[in-house]
């Protein structure tokens, strides 16, 4: 007979002290945690707001502009803007809106927290050795072990749904921001060194204009890990399409599901396609210049 | 080979002796000695019971029971098609309408008794606090004078009622009462929870940080007991204006009581003929509602199993169970209990 694991410690002992402190952390700072949110809040629903108050075809415009100032390719922004009027046919555009509302307010805060830690690990090996665990437990670590505490953290809704987005979704821009500048051509750097540049010019002016393809490949994965996520924060209170996708699969709904699905797909291009091609104009830039 | 000692083959006779004669003693008690099978569910109140109807037959009967996993719906299937599990200690009829008109039909399977002596209680809780602080606020249609009570941070200075996660059948209930209430004229917003694992961290969240909140919930659940929930009275029950509310194009929803579930211990038909005596004891197999849900509760605050959560249920409500046995039975549960 296989021997069980002799019990070591008491597990249940130890689990009721992790509950135990959780829940004080509740008690006491639940509410002072969810007005700290807050600002982030009123941002994401200014730019649900916006959106939803502009007339569907100024944001139509809107996306069909950007994707052209990215890609100089009319084919391109056609498409988007029939895939965004098809959003529109279907029935989904205010939960379209909802969803770039907060992929648009993830992303910002994954490039507003990811870049500068991204930075840092590039000019320190320390940093580095640091964060590249943590980075791996943000990645691996199965979404509904923090959803639910975060719920009880800060409340249901947005900012959990939000917040737990953005751990999910700013591995990969801090892992190329770092990679990028590491990458830079070192006799580049020597030349400029040479030269007598400060530090900040160097970083400013040299590596990160140099590293901007692979800066913009981070955030293009952040942005297409952020939609990911919209069918999961939807379970705790985010709204959008994932929760058209959410009420389809639970009532066995196949076609509401499949159409809001396909939503979210659509959606997925449309910002695939702006974040390329802007990397793409950042590195022929480069090629050009150098 | 050396013979064996007189004494030792005479101990290793009358142990076997001892050993088979309570065996047979109990299993006439029992009545069969056919293997009873108990279906036992994936929620905790369920597994629960199961595990106390396990204990009272093998302790108390001498029948020999196993316990075998399911789920409402494939376990009311297979007792349908195959008389197998024998006995679902909590089998809640409505979600398995279709089946159980089925197997009424064939005659195969029978509702030995309502489980809980309230039935399934589904509809809006406040915590028990909030009904104190509140005298004014009983019933759910004294909420359209409170909605400054559940105002939150992020709703907008509008009282927010934590509605039903989707799909589930709650959600068109919850919604269209919502309407007939008027509480959207009333500064009530009505928050789409999404998930039960959310609706249920955020009632865990404000009753931990004892503010009130008001939500769909049901009964009986650990999450009743553990945050003490009172339950908004609602009218009486009318099954017409009922009807409308389950309907998500109700034209005119109207305020109407929640249906009391129904929720049976079914058995299995051939077990009533084959163990008349365990057939009376699943015929009195009924739990108040506010002692399962504090048990629960009990069992998620000390992350305890089903079996230690029906053994604390044994030890500390004999009032309750000792009713649905005869004495004697009852003295060899306890005997047992005391034992372990």
């Amino acid at each position: 007979m296989a021997e069980s694991f002799p019990d070591l410690i008491d597990t249940r002992a130890l689990r009721k002290t992790i509950d135990g402190g959780f829940e004080w952390v509740v008690v006491n700072f639940g509410e002072t945690l969810e007005i700290t949110f807050l600002p982030v809040l009123r941002l994401l629903n200014a730019i649900e707001d916006l959106l939803v108050w502009l007339p569907w075809f100024a944001v139509l415009g809107l996306f069909a502009v950007l994707v052209y100032s990215a890609s100089r390719s009319w084919k391109a922004s056609t498409a988007v803007a029939a895939m965004l009027f098809t959003l529109g046919v279907l029935g989904l555009w205010e939960a379209a809106m909802a969803t770039v509302a907060l992929m648009l307010t993830a992303t910002l805060l994954a490039v507003l927290i990811g870049l500068p830690i991204g930075i840092a690990m590039s000019r320190s090996d320390r940093m580095r050795t640091v964060m590249l665990p943590v980075l791996d437990v943000m990645q691996t670590l199965p979404i509904f072990v923090y959803l639910i505490p975060f719920v009880m953290l800060f409340g249901p809704g947005k900012i959990p749904a939000l917040l737990a987005t953005i751990v999910f979704a700013v591995p990969p821009m801090i892992r190329l921001t770092d990679l990028g500048i590491r990458q830079v051509d070192g006799e580049v750097i020597e030349a400029v060194t040479s030269f007598g540049v400060t530090p900040r010019q160097r970083l400013l002016s040299v590596q990160i204009p140099l590293a901007l393809p692979t800066i913009m490949a981070g955030i293009n994965q952040t942005t297409m890990m952020a939609l990911s996520m919209v069918v999961i924060a939807s379970m705790i209170g985010a709204g959008g399409l994932g929760y058209q996708v959410l009420q389809g699969i639970q009532r066995l709904e196949v076609s509401r599901g499949l159409i809001a699905g396909l939503g979210i797909v659509f959606l997925a291009i449309i910002f695939d396609r702006i974040a390329q091609s802007y990397g793409r104009r950042a590195q022929r830039h480069l090629h050009l210049d150098s | 080979m050396r013979p064996l000692p007189h004494a030792l083959v005479g101990a290793a006779a009358v142990a076997v002796l001892l050993a088979a004669s309570p065996q047979q003693a109990k299993a006439t008690e029992c009545g069969t000695d056919e293997t009873i099978t108990i279906a036992e569910m994936t929620w905790l109140s369920a597994s629960t019971l199961a595990y106390i109807a396990e204990t009272i037959l093998s302790d108390g009967y001498g029948c020999n029971v196993e316990i075998v996993p399911g789920d409402t719906v494939p376990t009311a299937t297979s007792m349908l098609s195959k008389s197998e599990p024998m006995i679902a200690p909590e089998l809640w009829v409505s979600t398995a309408e279709s089946i159980w008109v089925k197997a009424q039909e064939k005659g195969n399977v029978y509702k030995a008794a309502d489980i809980f002596a309230d039935g399934g209680q589904e509809g809006w809780w406040i915590p028990a606090y909030v009904a104190e602080a509140n005298p004014s606020l009983k019933a759910i249609t004294d909420l359209a004078d409170h909605p400054e009570l559940f105002e939150e941070v992020a709703s907008d200075g509008k009282g927010r009622l934590y509605g039903c996660p989707p799909g589930w059948g709650c959600e068109i209930i919850t919604n269209n009462l919502f309407q007939a209430l008027g509480l959207e004229d009333h500064n009530f917003e009505l928050f789409s929870p999404g998930s039960g694992a959310n609706l249920k961290a955020s009632i865990a969240r404000k009753a931990t940080r004892k503010e009130p909140i008001v939500a769909y919930y049901w009964g009986p659940t650990d999450v009743i007991g553990k945050y003490d929930l009172v339950r908004l009275e609602m009218p009486a029950y009318e099954p017409e204006k009922f009807i409308c509310l389950t309907d998500p194009d109700c034209a005119d929803p109207q305020v109407t009581g929640w249906k009391p579930g129904e929720v049976a211990v079914a058995v299995v038909s051939e077990l009533r003929e084959k163990a008349p005596n365990v057939a009376a004891f699943l015929s009195k197999f009924t739990v108040p509602n506010e002692v399962i849900s504090a048990e629960l509760a009990w069992g998620d605050d000390n992350s305890a199993s089903p079996e230690e959560v029906a053994e604390h249920f044994l030890r500390n409500h004999p009032d309750v169970w000792t009713a649905w046995v005869p004495a004697a039975v009852a003295e060899r549960v306890k005997a047992k209990l005391q034992q372990d």
